[in-house]
């Protein structure tokens, strides 16, 4: 999809992905965070909450072919994920402005995840340049 | 709460060891995060601007951070993450060398609770470029 498929206002809702021991233990080894437990269970590091929320908004595919990058993000973390929680994101589309030039815009996007009990755990406005129609 | 010998305070900078980014940071990112097109479609990626794959924004960010923790915070009980901001400026490469230095912005050490930090930071590949710039709270329980 290009930038004019995305309105101010579109918004979806995710599948959702458990967190496994596994990909915990792979985080940890790539990036390094310190172990954290909460209430016994081992806790996921902020940002591989974040990594699997952005997999998330990957999964829509719409935007996989089209987007040129991602320019920023701001994370905000409102409670704890364990091993053995399974997130989901609610994304809409809080801004979109096409660039001068007319060939890409920057597409905002506020997301919500949350776990399976429906608590939020993160919000996030990240942004996004993507292809507009017509740039070939 | 960090290294012995190093004080938190306003203002104190820590620079955190370089670190390569390797295919297997690459193959991981692409685990959780996806997106074929930007990050495994060579041919692709070759008529971009880019002109080969780039790997993750986050997994620059996780690394760097992680690299922070583990030099500077090693001896914290506990780290919470709260915010973290990012801008990403610059594309990073599989094989390219990876810096991060950060800057304490602002701290609260309340009696019996763990510190609040406030810090900015900067990401540097190759010892040129700056891939990326921003900024995170945390709260630091630790025994110092």
């Amino acid at each position: 999809m290009f930038f004019e498929d995305f309105p101010v206002g579109k918004s979806g809702i995710s599948v959702g992905k458990t967190i496994s021991l596994t990909d915990i233990e792979l985080y940890n080894e790539m990036a390094g965070w310190p172990d954290s437990t909460v209430s016994g269970k081992k806790a996921a590091p902020a940002m591989l909450v974040t990594m699997i929320s952005a997999g998330l908004m990957t999964r829509q595919g719409f935007y996989e072919g089209t987007l040129m990058g991602i320019l920023g993000n701001t994370w905000r973390y409102k409670a704890p994920v364990v091993a053995g929680d399974t997130l989901k994101i609610k994304y809409s589309v809080s801004k979109a402005s096409l660039t001068k030039k007319g060939d890409k815009g920057i597409i905002e996007f506020s997301i919500k995840t949350y776990n399976q009990k429906n608590e939020i755990v993160a919000e996030c406005e990240m942004k996004a340049m993507m292809r507009a129609r017509g740039n070939g | 709460m960090n290294n012995e010998g190093e004080s938190i305070q306003v203002g104190a900078v820590f620079e955190v060891p370089e670190q390569v980014f390797s295919e297997r940071d690459l193959i991981l990112g692409i685990l959780w995060e996806g997106d074929a097109q930007l990050h495994t479609n060579v041919p692709g990626m070759e008529k971009t601007s880019f002109g080969t794959t780039i790997v993750h924004g986050n997994s620059v960010t996780s690394k760097v951070i992680g690299r922070l923790f583990k030099t500077h915070f090693k001896s914290a009980e506990e780290i919470t993450v709260s915010e973290i901001d990012v801008a990403y400026l610059g594309a990073v490469h599989v094989g390219d060398t990876i810096q991060g230095k950060f800057q304490v912005e602002d701290l609260e050490s309340p009696a019996g609770r763990p510190k609040k930090l406030s810090m900015t930071f900067e990401v540097t590949k190759n010892g040129q470029q700056v891939v990326s710039k921003g900024s995170m709270r945390i709260e630091a329980a630790g025994n110092r």
